[in-house]
């Protein structure tokens, strides 16, 4: 869908938070308090590619040298194909006048990130189950249900979580890459929160800083204490249905809320500036700490969703609320310029996301890749750069403990007309992922493509020794990716992918 | 599936009867737009009968917010805004108030759960609504329309009127001796610490209180 997104109208017709659950932990302790005697948490990172990130236009590239049917698929020319020194890993330099019938030019190159990212980026063959977008994109994070329906979210969350508000945020929407599980062992707090909006997000998690009335936060407590203490008990309605499942949810939410409220999360997930669009200081908020930070990473936050989610997202780990966060591209035309689209020429950086994503590569699938790959590779960079600079504890950086997965439902189909550079592809269930996280084996390919027919196969779950005769099945990258985060998967079921893991 | 009520609570029709009509008049009095049922002198210690039905719903954010600007006597745009600019219910809060986005968020069924976002959207519309009352009462005291009679002093009767005034425009019923005696006490909590800001503060507390009830978010 092709929508015009100012500034202002970003904001209208689109609303924040959308459910945070603190069930599982209403005392809201810190992350020092929390990690006692527990294991020292990992952070899972999932950035949605949705419509189908094809391997073959990313760090699986094919040079027209390597096969013998170059000329009919989707083999780049040697000049467009580079790798750093003694790097199995691929980087595609492409540019086109235009995507398609979208009068934008694309000049993308992802060598550099690539030459700086190479050595925490593993990329693992896989061949999926389903060409629906939904479906694939579910399969993609629970495994194909491989661990009685649990998302990989909820595993990290149900893991690591204990101790944080928040411990699993979704803040894409209208994608299964959020899939809530159908494991009901795991906890409700474990589940994922949906977050609409990232920018004024945080006035969601307290229940009157900065609205008109809330200037005296003893007095709201001593207002809350008359309708607990008093009308409600003597309320009729409250009597004849308090033990009904919606009241008592409604109940034990109220009783968190302080928790929440005593954390001060309107203050540190702030990511927009006092300003004229949003007059924090005269309703008594202000940025994150952070946010300066944040905001100089992701200059684009205020226009460009996917921006603003990933500079929530460092918030959400860094401050101790979160240990995994869901962020990504959804379906919608994403262009930040300050005429009207349909109204002149396309401003040169304005368009930030194409429409459907990935997926516009039905329409023209190389200027589509290659914009797309570019999107995902300058928000994992942007986020690693925060985390790398971030200490953790003892000397670690957030980084040393987390692990970006750019999570696709599917490949592209590998054919072209004969030397066609632009030409359009459908849904393939044959590609692979890529995994970006110092505990991942990196600077690796796990597994292989075949130059002849431009699919890819498999390896050894074990050593990591290339495998024609076999290919890498959804539950088998799940379960690797749990290893990596370092998960206990006793009784699950689940194989162990050690040649995933980082020596 | 739902429990016998017959096997838990009554044994002979008279008391199934009387069961049946304290259930029927608390349902009536949380949710008729009828003339308010008169005060009973000790409502909030009658025995009441534990609903089995559970089929309570949260009224969402579009009807909460209409029921609040029309108890308050507001336009439903003046209730709330974040930062001063956001419509609450409309923009900021929309999904966590049970709403749906379907063209940019791509989300289109409501939340199945209530959420903390919930919780503490309803705070801050509820508070936001009931304090631009308050300032348009106490700032032009000859047109209050919820605040009157205490906006030039607050005595007990005051209050009392100023509290039955809120249930019936908030709950669309008298309040209970009960409660009538927490707002009471709720107030001279407040005069001993607020001095001469009392009754500004009671107006805005008062009714955020009252509003907020599960009696007035749930039906």
């Amino acid at each position: 869908m092709t929508s015009h997104l100012t500034r202002r109208n970003f904001l209208t017709g689109s609303s924040l938070i959308a459910g945070a659950t603190v069930l599982g932990n209403p005392r809201g302790e810190s992350r020092a308090q929390a990690t006692g005697p527990q294991k020292a948490p990992k952070f899972l990172f999932v950035l949605g590619a949705s419509g189908g990130a094809s391997l073959l236009d990313g760090p699986l590239a094919i040079r027209a040298s390597e096969s013998p049917n170059a000329a009919t698929i989707n083999a780049y020319a040697d000049a467009q194909v580079t790798s750093p020194q003694g790097s199995p890993l691929r980087a595609v330099s492409y540019s086109s006048s235009k995507v398609g019938p979208i009068p934008y030019p694309v000049a993308a190159n992802q060598s550099d990130f690539i030459t700086r990212r190479g050595k925490d980026m593993l990329v693992v063959t896989q061949t999926g189950t389903s060409v629906n977008h939904l479906v694939g994109q579910r399969r993609s994070v629970t495994g194909n249900e491989a661990w009685a329906g649990r998302s990989l979210q909820e595993v990290v969350a149900a893991e690591y979580g204990a101790g944080t508000l928040l411990p699993n945020v979704h803040l894409v929407t209208g994608s299964e890459f959020t899939a809530r599980g159908t494991d009901g062992a795991i906890p409700l707090s474990a589940r994922g929160e949906v977050v609409p909006d990232a920018l004024l997000f945080p006035l969601g998690l307290h229940g009157y800083r900065g609205i008109a009335g809330g200037d005296r936060g003893d007095l709201i407590q001593k207002a809350r204490a008359l309708r607990d203490g008093k009308l409600q008990p003597a309320s009729k309605f409250s009597r004849v249905f308090e033990d009904t499942p919606a009241i008592t949810r409604f109940r034990a939410l109220r009783g968190a809320q302080g928790a929440l409220e005593s954390a001060d999360l309107v203050s540190k997930l702030m990511i927009v500036a006092d300003g004229a669009d949003y007059p924090l200081g005269k309703y008594g908020l202000a940025s994150s700490p952070s946010a300066d930070k944040v905001r100089a990473r992701f200059p684009d936050y205020a226009k460009d969703p996917l921006e603003a989610q990933a500079a929530l997202a460092y918030l959400l780990v860094t401050q101790g609320v979160s240990v995994t966060v869901t962020l990504g591209a959804n379906s919608n035309f994403v262009y930040t310029g300050d005429n009207a689209y349909g109204s002149g020429s396309l401003q040169a950086g304005a368009v930030k996301n194409l429409p459907i994503a990935f997926d516009y590569a039905h329409t023209s699938h190389r200027s589509a890749q290659a914009f797309m790959w570019q999107r995902m590779y300058k928000i994992a960079d942007g986020l690693i750069d925060l985390l790398v600079n971030t200490e953790y504890a003892g000397g670690t950086s957030y980084w040393d403990h987390s692990a970006i997965y750019i999570a696709t439902e599917f490949g592209r189909t590998k054919t072209r007309p004969a030397n066609a550079d632009e030409f359009s592809t459908g849904h393939d269930l044959n590609n692979g992922v890529v995994i970006l996280s110092p505990m991942a084996r990196g600077n690796t390919v796990l597994g292989g493509v075949d130059p002849a027919t431009a699919l890819t196969y498999g390896f050894d779950l074990q050593t990591g020794a290339p495998d024609k005769g076999r290919t890498t099945a959804e539950k088998e990258v799940f379960a690797g990716l749990l290893g990596i985060l370092g998960v206990d998967t006793s009784g699950s079921g689940l194989p162990d992918v050690r040649a995933m893991r980082r020596v | 599936m739902f429990p016998e009520p017959l096997k838990r609570h009554s044994t002979t029709f008279a008391t199934l009867a009387m069961a049946v009509a304290f259930t029927l008049g608390a349902l009536a009095a949380g949710c008729s737009d009828d003339e308010p049922a008169p005060a009973a002198a000790s409502a909030s210690t009658e025995a009441v009968v534990k609903s089995t039905k559970n089929r309570v719903k949260f009224k969402g954010g579009e009807r909460i917010v209409a029921d609040l600007a029309q108890a308050l006597d507001l336009p439903k745009e003046d209730v709330c805004k974040e930062l001063g600019t956001y419509d609450c219910q409309g923009v900021v809060h929309t999904i966590s108030l049970g709403g749906v986005e379907p063209y940019r968020q791509t989300i289109y069924q409501p939340l199945k759960d209530r959420s903390m976002g919930s919780v503490n959207a309803v705070d801050r519309v509820m508070l936001s609504g009931c304090e631009v009352r308050a300032s348009r009462d106490f700032g032009s005291p000859a047109a209050a329309t919820l605040f009157k009679e205490i906006t030039a002093g607050a005595t007990h009767e005051a209050v009392a009127a100023v509290g039955r005034r809120l249930y019936q425009r908030i709950l669309r019923r008298d309040p209970s001796a009960g409660e009538l005696e927490g707002l009471r006490a709720f107030y001279d909590d407040l005069a001993s610490t607020e001095g001469a800001d009392a009754p500004r503060r009671f107006a805005t507390l008062a009714c955020f209180a009252v509003s907020t009830t599960e009696e007035a978010l749930f039906y």
